[in-house]
């Protein structure tokens, strides 16, 4: 009896697979839906939609930052909707708007927001962040507002924690929020400052559960003087 | 006291109409503004938002019982789709375009049968990419299913310039009263109708005449559209093969 064991789960498996296969028509199989009307239609309806900060702009290095990053970020969801049809119900959405914080006359933060749809159970929502000095004419980034960057993550870091769990009270998952605060500065990278905050952004999924949407953390910038350089201390 | 309340009066007016016309600048797009949102690719709208947007729309009646019956056709229309698809995709990956942002590609089918083993798929495409006006081709594929292949104009006649020799002045005629006289450009008309093996490779058979497609700009202006010339077998008997005559 042992030996026809193995064979009938084979049996079995090989069986499964075809009816799951079998389970996909093949208009499905092609990318598209078949319709009541028993035509086999393949589409793609895709919908892209960008508020431009036409008035920040009007600086260059602010243009040519936002410029590619607008662009690579409208290419890149249209090759993800461009390259195969599938048969899910669309329209696939890419929404980018944006916000600005201010630091200072001299130095702000453009915060875009980045919703995309492609076909997937949920739509995902993404927080890229772009400091600008205007007098040095550059984008900042953590190694230009703390005088050592690893010890203002490790003081920035249980605070963040902290935030993010009362946030999210029991959709805390512990491991998840310890990987995505790791003292990494790829974990810290989007933030924006105003006069007297830093705030952290954390995409869905880096900190906790994808249900949490996008975590922000605002530390103020008096609890970080040990760490930060002069310009921004004052 | 009566000619103080009237100079206040008018002050107040003046004071709320300059008011007035500082809150319109200020929701009022200015030229520049619109230039530089145009610059960009985008609209600005009402609000002062300068909005860059595509709307996209794919749309693509699949001949599913004819590709399933033969690799053939499966591999011909998928090749078609496919490189309409990528080619709409190409044109949205460039820079935006200030305008409505639409794009859009269209195809469906239709199909024209000779026998039980001969038939035409016509396959039109329509395509916007902005502009005033979408553009459309149609293109015919005969497949053979006997012998497993799409026909040409070789496969149809004994002598394909022979018969194009015959053929174009029919077609000429057929283009001259579809279109009115109006419509003629003469010099677009020979261009596109010249007994080219190019000119003429848009093609379906029924069982008893062949039709020969000419794509937008091949004989005349965009708003003759596609034109199309059917001829029965009967008037080309003479350099038609004997497969397809019969």
């Amino acid at each position: 009896m042992k030996p026809l064991l193995p064979v009938v789960l084979i049996c079995i498996f090989c069986l499964s697979v075809t009816s799951a296969q079998a389970g996909v028509s093949p208009c499905m199989q092609k990318g598209g839906r078949m319709r009541a009307d028993g035509k086999c239609l393949l589409t793609i309806d895709a919908q892209v939609s960008v508020d431009y900060p036409l008035d920040l702009a009007a600086n260059d290095l602010v243009a040519q930052t936002i410029d590619p990053f607008i662009k690579s970020s409208k290419d890149e969801f249209m090759r993800t909707v461009g390259t195969n049809f599938i048969p899910a119900p669309g329209p696939y959405k890419l929404d980018i708007t944006y916000e600005t914080t201010k630091h200072s006359d001299e130095v702000f933060t453009l915060v875009f927001t980045v919703y995309e749809f492609t076909g997937w159970a949920n739509g995902s929502t993404n927080i890229f962040t772009y400091t600008f000095d205007t007098t040095n004419n550059k984008i900042l980034a953590l190694d230009d507002l703390f005088t050592d960057k690893k010890a203002a993550l490790e003081i920035i870091r249980p605070m963040v924690q902290s935030i993010v769990k009362a946030d999210v009270g029991t959709m805390n998952q512990q491991d998840l929020l310890d990987d995505g605060t790791a003292i990494d500065p790829q974990n810290y990278q989007a933030f924006s400052l105003d006069a007297d905050s830093i705030t952290f952004y954390f995409s869905p999924y880096q900190v906790a559960l994808y249900e949490a949407g996008v975590q922000k953390a605002t530390i103020p910038l008096a609890k970080l003087t040990s760490v930060l350089k002069p310009e921004f201390a004052s | 006291m009566k000619r103080l309340m009237i100079a206040a009066a008018l002050c107040a007016l003046c004071i709320g109409g300059a008011a007035v016309s500082a809150q319109s600048s200020d929701t009022t797009p200015s030229p520049d503004a619109s230039d530089a949102c145009m610059q960009k690719g985008g609209n600005l709208g009402d609000d002062g938002k300068c909005m860059l947007t595509i709307d996209l729309k794919v749309s693509v009646d699949y001949p599913l019982d004819l590709t399933q019956k033969s690799d053939l056709v499966a591999r011909t229309v998928d090749d078609v789709i496919k490189k309409a698809k990528d080619e709409i995709m190409q044109s949205v990956s460039g820079d935006f375009t200030p305008g409505s942002g639409q794009y859009e590609l269209d195809i469906t089918y239709d199909t024209v049968t000779h026998s039980d083993t001969v038939y035409t798929l016509l396959l039109t495409i329509y395509q916007y990419q902005g502009g005033a006006h979408g553009s459309q081709a149609l293109l015919p594929f005969t497949f053979d299913l006997k012998n497993n292949k799409v026909l040409t104009l070789d496969d149809i006649f004994t002598s394909t310039p022979n018969a194009l020799k015959l053929i174009e002045p029919i077609a000429q005629a057929a283009i001259k009263q579809a279109i009115g006289a109006d419509m003629v450009q003469e010099d677009m008309l020979s261009a596109g109708a010249t007994p080219t093996s190019d000119n003429y490779q848009y093609f379906s058979l029924d069982k008893d005449s062949i039709t020969f497609y000419f794509q937008q700009y091949q004989v005349g202006p965009y708003a003759i559209g596609i034109q199309k010339v059917t001829i029965p077998f009967a008037q080309l008997s003479s350099v038609l093969k004997p497969d397809i005559a019969s």
